[in-house]
C-alpha cells in the first residue's frame, strides 16, 4: 500500500526526509532531498555534507551533465534510511555546496520502490504490489482471452 | 605508466579514462555492455560487475590497495544527471 512521504517544493519538484551514514549509524544526518528520475545514480550529496557522515570513499567516476558534459566526482559508500527502511549504495560526492541532495533511480530499484507524484505530495510503492496488480491484470486478461477463444468456431 | 602525479581526484579520473579507453575499451564493450568496470590507476588493472559494489568487489580482489576508478561500459559516464547539475567546470576539487 502507497502512503504519502514526501512533498512537492515551490517548483514542483518531488522531495523526500532521509537520514544517511557510513560506517556505523552513529554518524547519521537528516537530509531534505529531491528525488531526480533523470539521475541514474543512486545518492549524490554535497562533499561538505558528506564529511561528518563517515562514508567508505571508493574512487572516483564520471558521470554525464545534462548537456552531455562529462563531470569527474568522487564516489563513497553509505546507507540510506527513508521511512525506516534502509538500502545501501554508492554515493556520488559533488564538490559544489550549493548542489541539493539528489535521489536517484537507482535508489527507488534498490529499495524496491515505485514513485507517485500527485499535486498533493510524494507517494512510494513496493515494487512487488505493482506486480502482483500487473499479474492479477494479466490472469484476468487471460481467462477473458481463452473465453473469447471457446466462443469462436 | 602514468603520465603524471596522481595527486588529486582529477588525476586519477583522467588516468582512468585514459587506461580504459586505451587497453579495456574495445574487449569490454564487445563482451560487457552496460556492466560495470574498476580501473585500478596503480596497477593499471581492470575488473568487472553486474553493480559498481561487484565491480569494486572484485578489482578489491585483483589489487586490494588499488585506487578506482569506475566506468559504465558502453557510455559515457558511470551515471548521468538531468536536473541542474552543469557546474563542473565551477568544481574546486577537480580543477
Amino acid at each position: 500500500m502507497a502512503h504519502k512521504i514526501g512533498y512537492l517544493d515551490s517548483a514542483g519538484h518531488p522531495h523526500v526526509k532521509i537520514r544517511v551514514w557510513g560506517l556505523d549509524e552513529q554518524f547519521a544526518r537528516e537530509f531534505e532531498t529531491m528525488i531526480d528520475t533523470g539521475f541514474t545514480g543512486f545518492l549524490m550529496l554535497p562533499l561538505v555534507s558528506a564529511f561528518p557522515l563517515a562514508l567508505t570513499l571508493f574512487g572516483t567516476t564520471t558521470y554525464t551533465l545534462a548537456d552531455g558534459s562529462q563531470s569527474p566526482k568522487l564516489l563513497a559508500h553509505g546507507t540510506v534510511d527513508l521511512d525506516g527502511e534502509q538500502t545501501q549504495g554508492l554515493i556520488v560526492l559533488e564538490a559544489n555546496a550549493s548542489s541539493g541532495p539528489l535521489l536517484g533511480m537507482e535508489f527507488l530499484k534498490r529499495s524496491n520502490k515505485a514513485l507517485l507524484v500527485g499535486k498533493n505530495g510524494v507517494y512510494l510503492f513496493d515494487d512487488d504490489e505493482i506486480g502482483q496488480d500487473e499479474e492479477k491484470a494479466s490472469e484476468s486478461t487471460g481467462e477473458v482471452e481463452s473465453e473469447e477463444q471457446d466462443d469462436q468456431p | 605508466m602514468m603520465n603524471g602525479p596522481l595527486n588529486n581526484p582529477k588525476a586519477i579520473a583522467e588516468a582512468g579514462e585514459r587506461l580504459y579507453a586505451e587497453r579495456f575499451k574495445t574487449d569490454f564493450e564487445l563482451n560487457h555492455r552496460g556492466m560495470f568496470a574498476v580501473i585500478d590507476v596503480l596497477s593499471e588493472n581492470a575488473a568487472v560487475g553486474e553493480t559498481p559494489e561487484t565491480a569494486f568487489e572484485a578489482g578489491k580482489k585483483i589489487a586490494p590497495n588499488g585506487i578506482f576508478h569506475l566506468i559504465r561500459i558502453g557510455f559515457p559516464g558511470a551515471f548521468q544527471v538531468s536536473y541542474q547539475y552543469r557546474h563542473g567546470a565551477q568544481d574546486w576539487l577537480f580543477r
